[in-house]
């Protein structure tokens, strides 16, 4: 009888196993509104179920720990493997997890969606460190129900074990490429040397002083050593600076031209006779002129000359014949001439 | 060595050795840097940093003591070279404040207006564009008309010592053109001399970046012209106040650009 029981109990667990065998496949398929919302945690819970559900970290580099630049991304793989349902876990969002957020840029990569016989799903994540201080890529706290576990512990914790990793400097960029200038050739022209910094001459109150008296110094010192040089000339020149004696001459030239050329001769050279010396006023005949020119203290030749110039010009004028204009108006000019050098 | 360790103190960020190097030391060590920037002219990029090293140094150099317009001139190019249009215009202004008649400076300002980004049409056109500087201090120099008007009068002073000793009138007629020409040229030059110290009582400012003359000291005046100024526009500086300075376009019109926005 035992064994008849034992045999029929054997039968049905048979049976049972074939049942379960086949309802199996449509079990294993649990939606989302199949787990129960009691007991859900708030956090880390992304819709995996299944039981002894293990998540793990992978990254595409090798290494003990992996060495990552500072400016590359490393790709990390997240595996969540023994899920009865991969199709309907969630992607965890790790820029919403602080500890992923302040150690890594994150880029999300696309993950195909898992087959619907997988056994497995991955979700992969392109991470960048913010710094060299980055020491891991941290773990990652996985939550997801179990159906078959008793009341109040449906929803145990997986963890996905952070990967230690080492931030290195960044790769040295290769320099863009080189473009020439094209500014204009007068450009790159300076000045070098001394002249460079050169100040340019600028006069000053003592050198606009010397340029304005530099002229009439020079000027005053030619006209000093040209009367040094040539004496006469300045002799000459002091004559013809003599306004009586030039116009004496000027007298002396009309004088010529006129209808009584000797008396005009005559006067013209008293009338100069009288501007160039303090003669008397009633002074008018040759012994005269000649006592008062001795007088005044005229050299004798002097005084001689012009008793005989005006003893000429008297001849002259009472002469019944001759012109001798021309030798009076030179003796008058001679005369002139003589008396001026004094 | 003694050189090239100033030399390495003079380009530290420190600048201990710019405030205390001479001028030739400070001059020597530009011509460095520009020779360096010349020698990577193939290279834009590395070119210009030592360019702006080489400005750098210049604009040291003439602030403590502004010297000649070659100096200016070295100043300017450096800049132009660094793309620094601005700085280089400022530089160019400063040479010819010390010597208005370097004619190449001038050619030189023209130049670096030629490169800024003026419109062709419309009211901006019209009054930021800044007219060429014109009268006789532009084109003499106080030394040129030194000797000029010592040569005018040395000449005048001859015309009367030879009239002196001959008497001829003539020399007096010399004698008197000189003088006329010594006195309408001595004249003249003062003339301008009074009117360009008059005109740059004003400081002369420079738009570094394109900005917005506006009415009053503030983002909340609306804009006096209805475009942006180009940066290297040049205008007067009549006032400041709060961050922001008034200043008169070479046209005429006056308004306010941010201190921030000019040199």
């Amino acid at each position: 009888m035992a064994s008849v029981t034992a045999r029929t109990r054997l039968r049905w667990a048979a049976i049972l196993a074939v049942c379960c065998a086949i309802v199996e496949p449509h079990a294993s398929t649990l939606h989302a509104q199949d787990i129960p919302d009691v007991g859900q945690p708030s956090t880390d819970f992304y819709g995996a179920a299944g039981s002894g559900v293990r998540v793990a970290w992978s990254l595409d580099r090798r290494g003990n720990p992996p060495e990552i630049p500072l400016d590359v991304e490393v790709v990390a793989t997240l595996t969540v493997t023994n899920s009865t349902n991969p199709q309907k876990i969630k992607r965890p969002d790790l820029k919403k997890l602080t500890e992923f957020d302040k150690r890594f840029v994150i880029t999300d990569t696309a993950t195909p969606a898992p087959d619907a016989d997988a056994k497995q799903v991955t979700f992969s994540y392109r991470l960048r460190p913010r710094n060299r201080n980055t020491e891991k890529v941290p773990e990652l706290p996985f939550h997801y129900y179990n159906p078959a576990a008793a009341e109040g512990k449906q929803f145990p914790l997986a963890t996905a074990k952070a990967i230690p990793i080492r931030v290195t400097e960044p790769t040295p960029k290769p320099p863009p490429p080189a473009v020439p200038m094209t500014e204009p050739e007068h450009l790159f022209q300076i000045t070098t040397g001394p002249a460079a910094t050169a100040a340019p001459f600028t006069p000053c109150v003592w050198a606009w002083t010397a340029a304005a008296l530099f002229g009439p110094l020079l000027a005053t010192g030619w006209f000093l050593a040209w009367r040094r040089l040539y004496p006469d000339a300045a002799r000459l020149a002091k004559q013809r600076r003599s306004r009586a004696a030039r116009r004496a001459a000027e007298a002396i030239r009309r004088a010529a031209r006129s209808t009584d050329s000797s008396a005009e001769i005559a006067f013209a050279a008293l009338h100069y006779l009288r501007e160039r010396f303090p003669l008397p006023p009633g002074v008018a005949t040759p012994t005269e002129i000649g006592a008062a020119l001795a007088e005044i203290g005229l050299p004798p030749e002097h005084c001689a000359a012009a008793l005989l110039f005006f003893r000429d010009c008297d001849a002259a004028r009472f002469s019944p014949s001759g012109d001798n204009t021309v030798s009076l108006a030179a003796a008058a000019t001679s005369l002139v001439d003589s008396l001026e050098v004094l | 060595m003694n050189t090239l360790v100033l030399f390495a103190l003079a380009i530290s960020p420190n600048g201990y050795v710019l405030e205390t190097a001479a001028s030739e030391e400070l001059a020597r060590f530009a011509e460095h840097e520009f020779n360096k920037g010349m020698t990577w002219r193939h290279d834009a990029a590395t070119a210009r940093r030592y360019f702006h090293q080489a400005a750098r140094l210049y604009d040291t150099c003439w602030r403590r003591d502004p010297h000649g317009p070659e100096l200016a001139m070295n100043r300017a190019n450096a800049h132009r070279l660094a793309d620094e249009l601005p700085q280089a215009i400022v530089a160019l202004n400063e040479g010819l404040a010390v010597a208005p008649w370097s004619r190449p400076l001038q050619m030189a300002l023209e130049d670096a207006r030629g490169a800024v980004g003026y419109p062709n049409i419309g009211d901006l056109a019209a009054q930021c564009r800044s007219a060429p500087a014109s009268g006789l201090g532009t084109r003499l120099s106080s030394a040129d008309l030194w000797l000029i008007l010592g040569a005018l009068c040395v000449f005048a002073s001859l015309g009367v010592a030879r009239f002196a000793m001959t008497r001829k009138p003539g020399w007096v007629v010399f004698s008197a053109v000189f003088g006329v020409v010594l006195l309408f040229l001595g004249s003249a030059w003062l003339l301008d001399h009074q009117q360009r110290d008059q005109v740059n009582e004003l400081h002369t400012v420079v738009v570094t970046q394109d900005v917005f003359l506006r009415k009053g000291n503030s983002e909340a005046y609306p804009a006096r012209l209805e475009t942006k100024l180009p940066r290297g526009v040049e205008a007067r500086k009549l006032t400041e106040r709060g961050g922001w300075v008034q200043v008169r376009l070479a046209g005429g019109v006056v308004g306010w650009l941010p201190a921030s926005s000019v040199i």
